[in-house]
């Protein structure tokens, strides 16, 4: 399999690899994409985590709302005996955590299954802008689940 | 039987804790690490029957574990719990010991399976 991936390749395997997710684990009944972007939020409020390797650097996030995350938290977790206890926001958080988590490596083993160079990142939460050297390329791809809207963007280094 | 479950992550913890209990495994033998070292200190004191290892996590990586429990040869069975299930990271778990490799998201079926397999239920 080609190790070089486009930026738009990356959104579409991240959003497949959702889409499959979806169905399963979280349960949503409809997903959509809404569009392609190429900047970044002034906020973001979602998962975050770096993957490197010798062809490649890249910054992968999921973005949401406060909504998204409570719902993905609660979907995640929906199969415990304690699914109805009210979650605090740092679970939510590492819940939202571990589904970039999970897409991530989903896209990984499809694409890059023999790299023996690949470091992955712990996911991390963000509430905040994010700080990105001048000559990063940005690209994102906006959709909603059940009407909630999620994100997912890419940062690469520029040429 | 007592089990290990090392994960930086409370949500996959919670997940397979739960698992676990439902096979009947009890609540008081399942411990819970939130990082690689101290995974490897409660192998190392608890000796478990088995330890559910995530492979990316803070302080030491699943890897890193897998190599320090090969070097003293520990004789608990370990499962790798992984979305990072490269070609290249399952051999090389499995050169270290791990019995199995299951990417996430963790399915009960899938756990009960693997365990069925390596004998421990």
């Amino acid at each position: 399999m080609e190790t070089v991936m486009q930026a738009n390749e990356w959104l579409d395997a991240l959003y497949d690899s959702f889409c499959e997710l979806a169905g399963h684990q979280l349960s949503f009944s409809r997903v959509n994409k809404e569009g392609h972007f190429d900047y970044l939020p002034d906020i973001i409020y979602g998962a975050s985590l770096t993957l490197k390797g010798r062809d490649l650097s890249v910054c992968m996030c999921l973005a949401t709302n406060v909504e998204g995350c409570h719902a993905v938290g609660e979907r995640m977790l929906s199969a415990l005996s304690k699914s109805d206890a009210i979650l605090p926001d740092i679970d939510y958080a590492d819940a939202f955590c571990e589904l970039l988590n999970i897409i991530s490596g989903s896209v990984i083993r499809k694409y890059f299954a023999e790299d023996d160079s690949l470091v992955l990142s712990v996911p991390v939460f963000v509430n905040d802008n994010l700080q990105m050297p001048k000559n990063s390329v940005i690209n994102g791809l906006s959709l909603k689940a059940d009407g909630i809207p999620f994100s997912f963007i890419i940062i690469m280094a520029g040429t | 039987m007592k089990v290990v479950i090392a994960d930086d992550s409370m949500t996959i913890r919670s997940i397979t804790r739960d698992h676990l209990e439902k096979m009947g495994i009890p609540k008081q033998n399942i411990y819970e690490a939130r990082n690689g070292k101290l995974a490897l200190e409660l192998v190392i004191n608890e000796n478990p029957d088995l330890l559910l290892l995530d492979m990316v996590m803070p302080e030491m990586t699943g890897m890193e574990v897998l190599e320090e429990l090969h070097k003293r040869n520990v004789s608990t069975v370990v499962g790798v719990v992984s979305s990072f299930g490269t070609n290249y990271y399952v051999e090389k778990a499995k050169s270290l010991g791990a019995k199995f490799f299951i990417n996430k998201p963790l399915v009960y079926e899938k756990l009960v399976e693997e365990l069925k397999k390596v004998g421990i239920l």
